[in-house]
């Protein structure tokens, strides 16, 4: 006998897979298709030669970005247990928790004029 | 003393890390030496208050604390350490405003990524919680990638960051492989409980889980810290690195990750793994696996292969890099004596590794940054023909550069002999007889090539195609008097800590105060 929870996540699963398969064929089956060059052309966000050598070179831009995203992606993962804990914490440890943290984004706010004053969030130039 | 005032030390370079940061953000002319003197500044209140309280603990008045629950232990040990990063640290600094004024690269964050890195290297060397071990690790080493690729116009600094961070990412992960491991078996990453475990057998909960896959923890562990020390054959990433990274950043690889590196290698053995000198052996089962055998193997290889590699090498700074492998066996010489530790025979171990380390900081942090100045630092110019006939153009510089080569090789009135003959001596006293006569054996290969650097410098004629950069050419705010006194401080200490043990006490090995502070430091360990 299949546990309910089992079953749950099969029946999940199952209509997970379902639902694209279906729209997938509702819109072949029902959408109208006119092909035009452009629509037709092969396209890669934020790359302007899809055909040929794979090998090219990317605005450093992109990178720097990717970065800055990261540092603070990550701080935002610190803070989520802080937040879910901070009651707990409040309680233990009293006020500190709370400058700790205040101290973690003060570091990074500091780290974020640097940036800004090093023009990395400058798209343009 | 409050908390705050014992954290002070690692407060004021995070705040100067970051000021230096934002000077950067903000500056109006383009240079660098506002950036590096600020960070001098930072670096010399640092020292002086981690020299305030080893003084303090020394009289008694202050005693070892715990800092954020159970995360950081300051203990003379590690505040010694931390002395020895900010001395060498101070020297590099020195070295690196010259470099990169001579040099025209006017970025200035450099000095705040050294400050990081040596923010890493002092909170390393005084964590006793494995995950504050793993984070500050990282604090040290992240920086120090950047720093390698500083010239970012040539590829030799391309490679050599790519190298040390591809290499470096790769050992980072199987020591917290390790640390996971360890965690695993003992539901612990306090330093003090996992010694208490491996001595025991007894966690908290009850008992370990599984010796081996702990005894692989443990082995984890120190493979990624001996990947840093660069232990044969851990080591082949080093030369390349040493050579492709500026002069200064490599003197200050060479002498402050080495430093904490040993320094945490030291008190992870020590602490975690024999247990302190009141543990005989019989009673700690964990003392008859095979790792003591282990670190002899490295030891010996370590002291070996490196020696007989420099031998053919033409690079000067290929030399001192395979000479800085070199220095890590010999004092791994000491960690193997310091592992078996009769009453407290182990203390004078570590004693003798802290003296060593401080001695080999100072002499390689010195030989770089001269080196990288005399030749200029440039691939092509890097051979041993380029130091010809410098000793007469140069004659200050020479003569540093000389006193540090001898002091690395190990000539008696110099600092070099002390930490060799203490280092080999722990040895003795242990019972490792061969292994002793085994380091002094290689060391003797080893002279050769540091006497070839000194032929190079002052037998051999000049040639006239092999020019250094422009003298003068990198002129500072106090027009090379910081250079020179930097250089002076480096003679006048090797000089000091090799003749002081002589003249001033005629007992070795209670010779000298600084011997004293390091025995006071080793014994600090003892009591954790």
């Amino acid at each position: 006998m299949m546990d309910v929870n089992t079953f749950g996540v099969i029946l999940v699963f199952l209509v997970a897979l379902t639902i694209p398969i279906v729209a997938m064929l509702l819109g072949r089956l029902l959408g109208p298709r006119r092909e035009t060059e452009v629509k037709m052309a092969p396209f890669e966000c934020g790359v302007d030669n899809t055909v040929g050598r794979s090998r090219q070179r990317f605005s450093v831009k992109f990178y720097i970005i990717a970065l800055i995203f990261l540092v603070f992606d990550l701080e935002v993962i610190f803070l989520y247990p802080w937040a879910i804990d901070f009651r707990e914490l409040n309680r233990a440890l009293g006020f500190v928790v709370f400058i700790e943290m205040f101290i973690f984004l003060g570091i990074l706010f500091l780290g974020y004029i640097y940036l800004f004053k090093k023009g990395a969030l400058d798209w343009e130039d | 003393m409050t908390s705050f005032e014992i954290f002070s030390p690692y407060t004021v370079l995070c705040v100067g890390g970051l000021v230096v940061l934002l000077l950067e953000a903000f500056k109006k002319h383009p240079t660098q030496l506002y950036s590096g003197y600020l960070s001098l500044a930072t670096q010399a209140i640092a020292l002086v208050l981690v020299w305030r309280q080893i003084l303090l603990m020394k009289s008694g008045e202050l005693s070892s604390a715990t800092l954020f629950r159970n995360a950081i232990h300051i203990d003379s040990f590690g505040l010694f350490v931390c002395a020895i990063v900010l001395v060498t640290g101070l020297i590099a600094t020195v070295g690196a405003i010259e470099y990169f004024e001579r040099k025209q690269i006017r970025y200035g964050e450099y000095h705040s990524f050294q400050l990081f890195a040596m923010l890493g290297m002092m909170l390393m060397v005084v964590s006793v919680e494995l995950v504050t071990l793993f984070i500050s690790l990282e604090l040290m080493s992240l920086p120090i990638y950047v720093m390698c690729g500083y010239r970012r116009d040539r590829s030799e600094g391309i490679e050599s960051s790519l190298k040390y961070f591809i290499l470096g990412g790769f050992a980072a992960a199987v020591l917290i492989f390790g640390i996971a491991h360890i965690y695993g078996q003992t539901g612990t990453t306090n330093l003090t409980d996992i010694a208490v475990a491996l001595r025991t057998g007894q966690v908290s909960g009850g008992v370990i889980g599984n010796t081996a896959l702990l005894q692989m923890g443990v082995g984890l562990l120190a493979a990624g810290l001996l990947f840093k020390i660069a232990a044969v054959p851990l080591h082949f990433w080093l030369p390349d690195v040493y050579e492709g990274a500026p002069a200064p950043v490599t003197g200050f690889m060479a002498a402050g990750v080495k430093a904490a590196a040993f320094a945490v290698m030291i008190k992870f053995l020590y602490v975690g793994y024999t247990g302190g000198p009141g543990v005989s052996e019989s009673t700690n089962p964990f003392l008859q696996a095979p790792f003591d055998q282990i670190i002899v193997v490295f030891a010996c290889m370590t002291m070996l292969i490196p020696n007989l590699i420099a031998l053919r090498q033409t690079s000067v700074k290929r030399i001192l890099a395979y000479s800085s492998i070199a220095h890590a066996g010999y004092m791994l010489v000491g960690v193997r004596a310091m592992s078996s530790s009769q009453d407290t025979g182990g203390d004078q171990a570590v004693a003798a590794l802290l003296y060593y380390l401080m001695v080999y900081g100072i002499m390689t942090v010195g030989a770089f940054i001269i080196v990288g100045r005399i030749t200029g630092d440039e691939k092509e110019r890097s051979s041993l023909d380029s130091l010809n006939g410098i000793g007469y153009e140069m004659p200050f510089l020479s003569f540093v550069l000389a006193i540090c080569v001898l002091s690395m090789a190990g000539a008696p009135p110099l600092a070099g002999f002390w930490g060799k003959y203490l280092v080999f001596k722990s040895a003795v006293d242990q019972g490792f007889i061969g292994l002793a006569v085994f380091a002094v054996f290689t060391s003797v290969i080893a002279v050769y090539y540091y006497l070839r650097i000194l032929v190079h410098l002052y037998m051999r004629p000049a040639v006239e195609a092999v020019k250094p950069d422009a003298a003068g050419a990198g002129v500072t705010l106090f027009r090379d008097w910081d250079f020179n006194i930097a250089l002076g401080t480096v003679a006048f200490a090797l000089l000091w800590l090799g003749i002081g043990p002589v003249s001033v006490f005629n007992v070795i090995p209670d010779c000298s105060r600084f011997w004293n502070w390091a025995q006071f430091a080793a014994y600090s360990l003892a009591g954790m």
